[in-house]
């Protein structure tokens, strides 16, 4: 009755009709997260975009989910210029028709891009990564001597009931079936050995939210589960005894990507934005801050940030599992009805 | 044995004193009433005999059983209270039975018995309704037929008709006087209105500051109060200090030297004659010269306020007419000596 | 004169449209989606996707037993607190301190206080250690991840109102009525049931309207404390509505679960008052 999201819709309607028109040229509207992930694309992207170019950057708070809900309900008269959106949610915003193609050739850093950095669609490139994360094994240090090397010890026995993995309502819950479903054999059509695994799972929590994640390890509720490294390394960097490995089956990742707003009102400053973003320095500055994995090459960063990034100590770009979001979200309805009937009761 | 026997009660409250030393005695049948100024203690008094109060010190006795620690729902008697107090949630009949329920009679008795006594105060078509949907006079009824339906010995009343029409009000009295004499019960009647209490009580308690001041029946405390403050309260009073008094030779002071005696002269007991108008005078009369100040007519009586010695006196006659006086006259002042009730005066 | 009339109606105005913006066009915007498939065209087919489902009916089950429970758990230890609060507590300032402590996890982040009932509740939380402390048991007993977790963070959110609604109810009682009851030679028990009770009847009745209606409809406390593996109606439209994206799905959850609050309500204040009867 009180969805989050109908109240968010509802406010949309009531902001948007009072939003005020924004100056063209001097300022542009970019739409990110909020907590550390906006301060760090300030202090990575913006503060830099600023004082190269003199034009103000007006930070548009919310979750991808938000943004792309305010995306659709402007589609007449966008304010937004740069959206910032997760995997998965990048693809619907295509789907939308709200997104506007992106000229790599204007943007003198996107040459440097990996190759699974750029997304195209129908109308040419949609969206450009802004930096990667992944879904490691995260445990606690204290707990668990041993640094787990694979995906099996979720089921050891000592850390029943002390194990999390996060539920369909989170980004990465249903990519997470879709990566044990692969690593324990099944295929696109047949869930059925990944539920069949889950439901010997003695979980604690199948979290909503990451924050809810972070609370429970840092509580000690949690020993060990599916994490993301951005998270978990950020409570190491609290003092806590949290550790974050890359399990020898490895990790499903994703990345925070940038796109143009079809129709929004500085186009050619949102293009430079990007350019900005796409800069070494503002990779290496994500990764220093967020432990993202860069999405440009040749990007130097401390040996001791290297050990965080979501490929882990060894690993690059081409080692993390990138699924193909539309199968995924083709597959959401479906398998979030599967797991509320298995497993969530 | 009296019904009701109040012995040497003080109740406080915090620093203030409500009760001093108070005893009364109530008998089978009596209806009394406790009459005085708000804040006198009545109340508090009241409240003593129901049990909604314990008492620092002193007893109350029922028929001679000590209750004064007895809780208010084991005590024989009923109250009715100022605001009636029905329950809005049940019907008339309901508030009417509850009394007999609480007291283990049946249903069907009870509803007997609540239709009865519902009667008794010409009520009985009015059992289905809810308190709300009753007139304030209404109202007073079903709280008098929830107060007799048990049949106590001793009824409570805490101002029950101060609330209703000075017409109302009448008529209540008459109703209320008549049905206490009917059952036989004893009423303990408390009012701040004199003459409510003169209509109704065969003795009346006169309280004042936590102290009984005087008991007696109305003519008693009217013809002769006990001291300043009844004299005062009930009634108008002429209060003349007195110098000197040999039989019905009393003389007088001025206002102005106080002395140990007062005089209490009603209005009514004052004749007023013109100035050496002597013809009506007895031997026993005192007599005083004093100057008309103000003639006012009031209702069925004409009151003649005149100076002399430094006071004001009013003579009172019956009628409209006010005998041709003007202020200004020289008049003589002429009061009975058995009119001159004397009481002791507190102030010297 | 004209001018006065003008603010009045200003001031039913400003209400009126506020209500409408924020309650009505929502509600009117997930009603109609309830009864529309993805291309608009309209179909039952929602709600018959939910009520031919044995699940779903398990999943109503589970969020009206929580609702009931809730409600019930929070009227008996409400109305005791409400009577000490008016009856037994002397003293003005410790009253006020004490309905200021009941209400102050109100002005709190109820994402905040459902995250301390986790930590209280935990295998190593305060709640687990004292029962072991206490010899009473020899396991940490799971608590987090239960119908009972989810019921001891809904009753201390929701208690607050049932406290205050019984309070209020309470204090409005003129004492004259119990002191008349024990006139009429009721004992305090039997007083206490046919007076002061039957009198709170109503403050009893709305908190429990308020307290029934945010327990089925509570989406934080359930999905934090319950971490994932008690479903009730809330989550499943919170799912629908932030990551499936299915509002015709989700709509019909949230209409079905307005339907059934609603109907609940309706069905248990006739009853009362047929009772009353």
């Amino acid at each position: 009755m009180k969805s989050t999201a109908l109240i968010l819709s509802a406010s949309a309607i009531a902001l948007s009709a009072m939003a005020p028109a924004h100056a063209q040229g001097d300022s542009i509207t970019v739409a990110w997260y909020g907590g550390n992930w906006g301060d760090a694309f300030q202090a990575c992207i913006g503060t830099p975009f600023t004082e190269a170019t003199g034009i103000k950057v007006v930070p548009d708070i919310g979750t991808s989910t938000t943004t792309l809900a305010k995306l659709q309900q402007q589609a007449g008269a966008p304010t937004l210029d740069v959206a910032f959106l997760d995997g998965g949610i990048s693809e619907l915003a295509e789907e939308a028709g709200v997104l506007a193609p992106i000229d790599l050739k204007a943007i003198p850093n996107a040459a440097n891009l990996a190759d699974a950095a750029v997304y195209e669609g129908d109308n040419g490139v949609y969206a450009v990564s802004g930096g990667f994360y992944s879904l490691g094994l995260t445990y606690n240090t204290q707990e668990i001597s041993k640094p787990p090397a694979s995906w099996e010890d979720l089921w050891n026995d000592d850390y029943a009931f002390a194990v999390t993995i996060p539920s369909p309502s989170n980004s990465s819950g249903i990519p997470f079936i879709f990566f044990l479903n692969q690593m324990l054999g099944g295929t696109s059509d047949d869930f059925s050995p990944a539920f069949e695994k889950l439901k010997s799972l003695d979980a604690a929590l199948y979290f909503d939210s990451s924050g809810a994640a972070s609370n429970a390890f840092q509580s000690g509720e949690i020993i060990i589960g599916a994490h993301f490294n951005v998270g978990a390394w950020g409570l190491a960097d609290a003092g806590l005894p949290i550790g974050f490995v890359v399990p020898k089956e490895g990790v499903w990742a994703t990345d925070a990507r940038l796109h143009l707003v079809k129709g929004g009102p500085n186009p050619e400053a949102a293009a430079k934005f990007l350019d900005t973003a796409l800069s070494a320095e503002a990779a290496s500055c994500l990764a220093a801050n967020l432990y993202l994995g860069p999405a440009v090459k040749n990007v130097e960063v401390p040996e001791e940030v290297a050990g965080k990034l979501p490929w882990g100590e060894s690993g690059s770009v081409d080692d993390l599992l990138l699924f193909d979001w539309n199968e995924v979200n083709a597959k959401r309805a479906e398998l979030t009805d599967m797991w509320n009937r298995e497993l969530a009761r | 044995m009296a019904l009701l026997s109040i012995e040497g009660v003080s109740k406080s409250f915090g620093s203030h004193q409500a009760l001093k030393d108070v005893s009364l005695n109530v008998e089978a049948g009596e209806f009394v009433s406790l009459l005085g100024p708000s804040g006198c203690g009545k109340t508090t008094l009241l409240r003593l005999i129901a049990g909604f109060l314990t008492a620092d010190r002193g007893t109350i006795r029922i028929d001679g059983e000590d209750i004064t620690n007895v809780p208010a729902h084991r005590r024989p008697l009923n109250t009715v209270f100022q605001n009636y107090a029905l329950f809005p949630h049940m019907s008339v009949q309901d508030n009417v039975a509850y009394g007999p329920r609480r007291s283990g009679a049946g249903r069907v008795e009870a509803a007997e018995r609540a239709s009865e006594a519902l009667s008794l105060v010409g009520l009985g078509q009015m059992g289905d309704r809810y308190p709300r949907q009753l007139s304030g006079g209404q109202q007073q009824r079903v709280a008098l037929a929830r107060a007799i339906v048990n049949r106590p010995k001793l009824l409570l009343l805490d101002e029950p008709l101060s609330a209703l029409d000075l017409q109302l009000r009448r008529r209540m009295q008459v109703e209320l006087k008549q049905l206490q004499e009917k059952l036989g019960v004893a009423f303990v009647f408390v009012t701040h209105d004199q003459e409510e209490a003169m209509a109704m009580s065969d003795r009346i308690s006169v309280l004042s500051e936590g102290r009984i001041q005087q008991v007696g029946n109305g003519a008693e405390i009217y013809r002769r109060p006990a001291n300043r403050f009844v004299a005062e309260f009930i009634g108008e009073a002429n209060l003349l200090s007195i110098d000197s008094a040999h039989g019905f030779e009393i003389v007088f002071a001025p206002a102005d030297q106080s002395t140990n005696r007062l005089g209490v002269v009603r209005p009514e007991h004052v004749r007023i004659l013109r100035e050496g108008d002597t013809a009506a005078l007895s031997e026993n009369d005192v007599r005083i010269t004093a100057e008309v100040a103000a003639v006012a007519s009031i209702g069925g009586t004409t009151d003649i306020h005149c100076t002399s010695l430094g006071y004001e006196i009013v003579a009172r006659r019956l009628g409209l007419s006010d005998g041709g006086f003007k202020p200004g006259d020289k008049v003589t002042l002429v009061i009975a000596g058995d009119d001159i009730h004397i009481i002791e005066s507190e102030r010297s | 004169m004209i001018n006065s009339r003008s603010t009045v109606a200003a001031l039913v105005f400003l209400p009126l449209l506020f209500f409408t913006a924020f309650f009505l066009v929502p509600l009117t915007v997930v009603a109609t989606a309830s009864f529309t498939n993805g291309d608009g065209v309209p179909t039952l087919a929602n709600y018959a996707r939910i009520l031919l489902d044995t699940y779903h009916w398990s999943v109503i089950a589970t969020t009206f037993r929580l609702g009931i429970v809730t409600t019930l758990i929070c009227i008996l230890i409400g109305y005791p607190l409400a009577w000490y609060l008016v009856r037994i507590v002397k003293f003005r300032s410790w009253r006020r301190l004490c309905v200021i402590l009941l209400i102050l996890p109100l002005f709190t982040s109820n994402i905040v206080r459902s995250f301390g009932w986790m930590v209280l509740l935990g295998r190593n939380g305060l709640v687990n250690e004292t029962l072991q402390m206490a010899g009473l048991t020899e396991r940490p007993l799971r608590l987090l991840g239960t119908e009972t977790g989810i019921l001891i963070g809904l009753v201390y959110i929701l208690l607050p109102f049932v406290v205050l609604t019984i309070g209020n109810a309470l204090a409005k009682i003129d004492h004259s009525l119990e002191q008349a009851s024990a006139d009429l030679g009721a004992s305090p028990a039997a007083t206490f049931w046919r007076v002061t009770f039957p009198l709170t009847a109503p403050g009893i009745a709305a908190g429990a309207i308020i307290v029934f209606a945010l327990a089925v409809s509570a989406y934080v406390t359930p999905a934090l404390l319950s971490g994932g593996r008690v479903t009730v109606l809330a989550v499943l439209v919170f799912q629908q509505y932030s990551s499936v994206f299915d509002f015709h799905y989700g709509g019909a959850l949230a209409v079905t679960l307005l339907v059934f609050t609603m109907a609940i309500i309706g069905i248990s204040s006739l009853v009362s008052r047929l009772g009353a009867r």
